[in-house]
């Protein structure tokens, strides 16, 4: 072109200046066929590439004949009801099933889709589906509203056949409760604020509420678990010849306590200024004070917790029939000396407790010899 | 099938429970580990601290943690909580006078956030002496029907005897690794 025009008047040249531009036409043709060769190639390999299933335009064709397929179905439930076309109960719950199950299937494919789908279609597709999980839904609720009817009646029944049979079982199990003193009033109480102070009743083997007092207790009646409760100034000699379950003892004052073989544990909380002759298999004192004295003999050390000022020795009391009695509880043979392996539970660090001592062999006090039970 | 049976069976082989076990001081935690394990229970002594015992069962390796229940250790109870699987309350059955403690202690440790999934197993120790508690009446002095969301079952045993522990245990194991697999 503007070889052209810018000699117009050139008759000579003009053969060559034609000639010319015929060849460069021709590279520019060369060029452009070249440029869409590999313009088409490209796309060539594009679409090769591409997943077929992220065509657009084939996932939203899909999507609507899905939809369009469910919506017609629910349709013609709804249309069936009251002719006789409308299927049983059981068949018409399995039929709206599947198609609930579709519906969910086509909103994971528009899920799945939504990484190629433009933003728009993607909202409208998730807004379709939702639109379609709602119809299924009232179908489901408007033509099988019994499901949810025969749900309840169940469960009516069930809560009100359970109070019967529950309640006579507690029943039962108070009356059984009462016979051996402990009051189920307050189990009914929702929150674990203490009861009244009337659940621990006084029942079973034991001496409870005297003072200055010396009690012996008859052999025959030192069985099981055996307790020692609220005594001031007393003086309570348990010589038992089958070995006790366990001793449970509470609020003693200026009390001695002589007991013979316990297979379990002897419990004691709370003791002010008493004296303890003792022969468990554990020992478990709490809140023991003022020069309180053990004398003790165990199969594992006794333990201290929340105590000061208690002193520990070897159990040395004895009554006819003790030896026996021993050997039955696992006692037999030379005391291995447990008791004087005390531990604190209050007291981690490694020095000594300061709460405990032993008792010097000068301070010791022999235990006396039972009084006879007849004479109490 | 085949292969997923196969990691199944490791997994299962490989599956560790972790088990605490409380309770108030002498209901015999200790004496039941012992009796299970088959160890000599005549010289237990009060545990000061914490006991771990470890023991094949059922093709689960049980992790026993049995922490001492005197008032004093009570408040570290909690550092045991985290990835509890199975609770074991252990109660001395033959102790009325405690019951009203056992039972707040029990429903205080219930009320455990980190405790919210465990199993509960209680254990109505010492049914050997006369005059305890049965397990029924234990459900009832103790509100245990007040527990509606939690899998809980009571068992009456003595650990002198041995009788119940295992029922006990088979049915804490069972629930745990049935729960474990659920989650799978």
């Amino acid at each position: 072109m503007d070889a052209e025009v810018s000699v117009p008047n050139d008759g000579g040249d003009q053969a060559k200046m034609e000639a010319k531009r015929v060849q460069m036409m021709d590279r520019l043709a060369a060029i452009e066929e070249a440029r869409k060769a590999d313009a088409d190639a490209r796309r060539a390999e594009l679409d090769a590439a591409a997943d077929p299933r992220e065509n657009i335009r084939s996932f939203l064709a899909g999507f609507e004949e899905r939809k369009a397929r469910v919506e017609g179905e629910v349709n013609s439930h709804r249309s069936a009801v009251g002719t006789p076309d409308a299927k049983p109960a059981d068949d018409l719950r399995a039929a709206l099933d599947a198609l609930q199950a579709d519906v969910i299937a086509i909103e994971r494919s528009v899920a799945e889709a939504s990484y190629f789908l433009p933003a728009y279609d993607s909202r409208a597709c998730t807004a379709a589906v939702d639109h379609l999980k709602k119809t299924v839904a009232d179908a489901t609720a408007e033509l099988l509203p019994r499901k949810k009817f025969t749900f309840s009646k169940k469960k009516k029944e069930a809560t009100a056949s359970k109070p019967d049979s529950e309640k006579k079982e507690t029943d039962d199990v108070a009356a059984q409760l009462a016979r051996i003193g402990i009051r189920t009033t307050m189990m009914t109480t929702t929150s674990g604020t203490s009861g009244p102070k009337g659940s621990k009743e006084d029942e079973g083997p034991g001496v409870r509420n005297r003072t200055g007092e010396t009690v012996v207790v008859d052999a025959s009646s030192a069985v099981g678990d055996f307790e020692l409760k609220r005594l001031v100034d007393c003086e309570v000699y348990l010589c038992n010849l089958e070995p006790l379950d366990a001793v449970r003892a509470c609020d003693l004052r200026n009390t001695r306590v002589y007991v013979g073989p316990v297979a379990g544990s002897v419990l004691l909380h709370g003791a002010d200024a008493c004296e303890f002759h003792l022969c468990a298999r554990q020992v478990r004192i709490h809140d023991a004070t003022n020069g309180t004295s053990f004398y003790v003999r165990t199969a594992s050390g006794p333990i201290i917790e929340h105590s000061s000022d208690v002193r520990f020795a070897p159990y040395a009391f004895g009554y006819p029939g003790i030896d026996e009695a021993m050997e039955k509880a696992g006692f037999g043979g030379a005391d291995p000396g447990k008791w004087r392996e005390v531990e604190d539970f209050g007291w981690i660090k490694q020095v000594a407790s300061p709460n405990w001592r032993i008792l010097a062999e000068s301070e010791r006090v022999p235990p006396p010899k039972p009084p006879s039970i007849d004479a109490t | 099938m085949g292969l997923l049976s196969v990691i199944k069976k490791v997994k299962a082989n490989e599956k560790e429970l972790r088990i605490l076990m409380v309770g108030l001081d002498n209901a015999g935690k200790t004496t039941i580990v012992k009796r299970v394990n088959g160890e000599d229970i005549g010289s237990v002594s009060p545990t000061l601290g914490f006991n771990i015992k470890t023991m094949r069962y059922k093709g689960y390796a049980l992790n026993i943690w049995d922490v001492g229940g005197q008032k004093t250790l009570r408040s570290y109870w909690r550092n045991y909580y985290e990835t509890t699987d199975g609770l074991v309350w252990v109660i001395d059955s033959a102790d009325h006078r405690r019951l009203e403690d056992c039972k707040e202690e029990l429903h205080a440790l219930l009320s455990e956030e980190k405790l919210v999934g465990a199993t509960l197993l209680i254990l109505a120790n010492k049914q050997d002496i006369p005059g305890a508690l049965t397990k029924e009446m234990l459900t009832r002095v103790l509100d245990l029907r007040k527990m509606t969301s939690r899998r809980w079952h009571i068992e009456g045993c003595s650990a002198l005897t041995g009788e119940g522990l295992l029922q006990g245990l088979d049915w804490c194991a069972e629930d745990i690794g049935s729960r474990i697999y659920l989650c799978e």
